[in-house]
């Protein structure tokens, strides 16, 4: 009787996987918004200034701004005269199950492309870059990762941070203990109640922390950038058509400097102007028509 | 669905060594949990059955607080707010010179939950043996120790034997919770895993395979207990 109960079970499992599997058609987001008439934006709900829900409750942000302007390009592609834009909030815990199951059309929040991830998903062009450095109390002392031997430091869960970290502390052999919080708030949390040295996180949601602690006097943020890291839009797999639209749109927007604007409006006042390595991208990615 | 699956990533490094760290990390928190809860359980179970009326009341506030304030709230109290209640020194050697801090914390917030848990558990298995056997014990000149020592206990074990088994099946699964405060078990390995490779059913299935196999040793281990334990005559 049990045995055949497993039996059955292993029929019914077989039988679906291959369905699981198999939707592999190319570009089915763009189906789905002409369908639609709709452009699904999965978004963070507290990833100020990329993406979060501002005091009226409505999705904002650097990323939203991009996106909205992403939207109404697919629709002017599309043929579609009044695209809709729905707004689903995500986690990093169910980003990728809406992009697969298609409930999402595009992820505008702050993920960071990797090799690892894109076998998963596709990226968009660079908007930003992650730049990973060190939150601190003035008193410590501490100016950069040679100052952490034998202390603590944070991470934030849910961030790529862990990588470069490690592969910075190995490389300069310097000994710390890790301490993984979940969100940026407890991170300022441990640094305040001397539970750790430092905390490591990119370096504009630094900024934002740094901005509304309550003793921001007391803190600073240092170190020589740990990681360059490519703040990105996610699509599904084989949405090349897709894909092709949301990148000629951030290149277009660069070419004609209204990137630049977003940014200077809601990256910058964060402390991390266009300079350098953001600005070398900007002028990489403005692709000529 | 638009998903790439690939299971083969789990056996590669060094994601099936966060696997495995992540559920030695599980065990050692249930294990080192259970070692508090047991005997505080124990000790505030009897506690519950005394004619005195204060040591009844003092254990009745013990077990509503840890029982009835949801495991993830006791979590963040011990990490969060018990070290800063402690003279600055200590507060800070709880916090920084404590070799892994962060799971002796989840280890003091799992064992003194189960511990209240577990007392409810024993109250109800002393009270469970009939009077008779108190009386008879009574009767042959034991005294209230004695008796419950040899008389009460060892019946009372025996008939919460099986709930106790659900008990330590609950904190395995309650050692999760412990990844909040920054414990890296086993759920919070899958979600690292889910986070750099972006294959999160696969990391989530593995972990779950792995509370199930554990839930199972578990209940061999006590399947078998109970049968050396089994007395000729019913209870």
């Amino acid at each position: 009787m049990f045995v055949r109960k497993i039996s059955l079970l292993t029929v019914v499992v077989a039988a679906l996987l291959p369905a699981l599997a198999g939707a592999q058609e190319a570009d089915t987001a763009l189906a789905r918004i002409q369908q639609n008439k709709a452009v699904t934006i999965g978004f963070r709900e507290s990833a100020a200034p990329f993406a979060y829900l501002n005091e009226s409750k409505q999705a904002s942000g650097y990323s939203i701004d991009i996106c909205n302007r992403i939207a109404q390009e697919i629709g002017r592609k599309l043929n579609i005269p009044h695209i809709e834009t729905r707004y689903v909030p995500v986690t990093p815990q169910t980003r990728i199950p809406l992009i697969a199951n298609g409930t999402v059309d595009i992820e505008c929040g702050t993920t960071v492309n990797s090799l690892g991830r894109q076998e998963q998903v596709d990226f968009s062009y660079a908007v930003a870059l992650a730049e990973g450095r060190l939150l601190v109390k003035k008193t410590s002392g501490i100016q950069d990762l040679s100052d952490l031997n034998g202390k603590i430091v944070a991470l934030a869960a849910g961030t790529t941070a862990e990588r470069y970290v490690r592969a910075a502390l190995d490389r300069n052999k310097i000994n710390v203990r890790v301490l993984q919080v979940r969100d940026n708030a407890e991170g300022l949390l441990a640094v305040n109640s001397q539970r750790v040295d430092a905390f490591v996180n990119d370096a504009v949601l630094l900024g934002g922390v740094l901005r509304t602690a309550p003793n921001k006097d007391d803190l600073a943020i240092v170190g020589k950038p740990l990681s360059f890291e490519q703040v990105a839009f996610m699509v599904g797999k084989n949405n090349s058509g897709l894909l092709t639209i949301v990148n000629g749109t951030i290149a277009r927007l660069l070419a004609s400097g209204e990137l630049h604007r977003l940014y200077d409006q809601w990256i910058t006042p964060y402390g991390v102007p266009i300079e350098g390595e953001v600005d070398t991208l900007f002028k990489i990615e403005a692709i000529a028509e | 669905m638009n998903y790439q699956w690939n299971w083969g990533l789990l056996l590669r490094a060094p994601y099936a060594g966060w696997l495995l760290t992540g559920l030695g990390w599980t065990v050692a928190l249930s294990i080192a949990g259970w070692l508090i809860a047991l005997p505080l359980g124990t000790t505030i179970g009897i506690a519950r059955t005394s004619s005195s009326r204060w040591v009844l009341r003092l254990s009745g506030f013990y077990v509503s607080v840890f029982r009835n304030i949801p495991l993830l709230l006791q979590m963040f109290v011990w990490f969060f707010v018990v070290p800063e209640l402690l003279p600055a020194k200590l507060g800070l050697w709880f916090k920084r010179d404590l070799p892994a801090p962060e799971f002796w914390t989840a280890v003091l917030a799992l064992g003194f939950y189960t511990s209240g848990r577990l007392a409810e558990l024993f109250r109800a298995g002393l009270q469970a043996v009939p009077r008779g056997q108190r009386m008879a014990a009574d009767a042959t000149g034991m005294n209230r120790a004695q008796a419950l020592r040899y008389v009460v206990m060892p019946q009372a074990l025996r008939i919460i034997l099986p709930p106790l088994t659900s008990e330590f099946m609950s904190i395995v699964k309650n050692s999760s919770l412990a990844l909040t405060i920054g414990v890296l078990e086993l759920t919070a390995q899958s979600r690292q895993i889910e986070n750099f490779t972006f294959h999160g059913f696969e990391a989530f299935g593995a972990a779950t395979a792995f509370y199930v196999l554990v839930a199972l040793v578990l209940n061999l281990v006590m399947v078998c207990l109970q049968r050396t334990l089994a007395l000729p005559v019913a209870v």
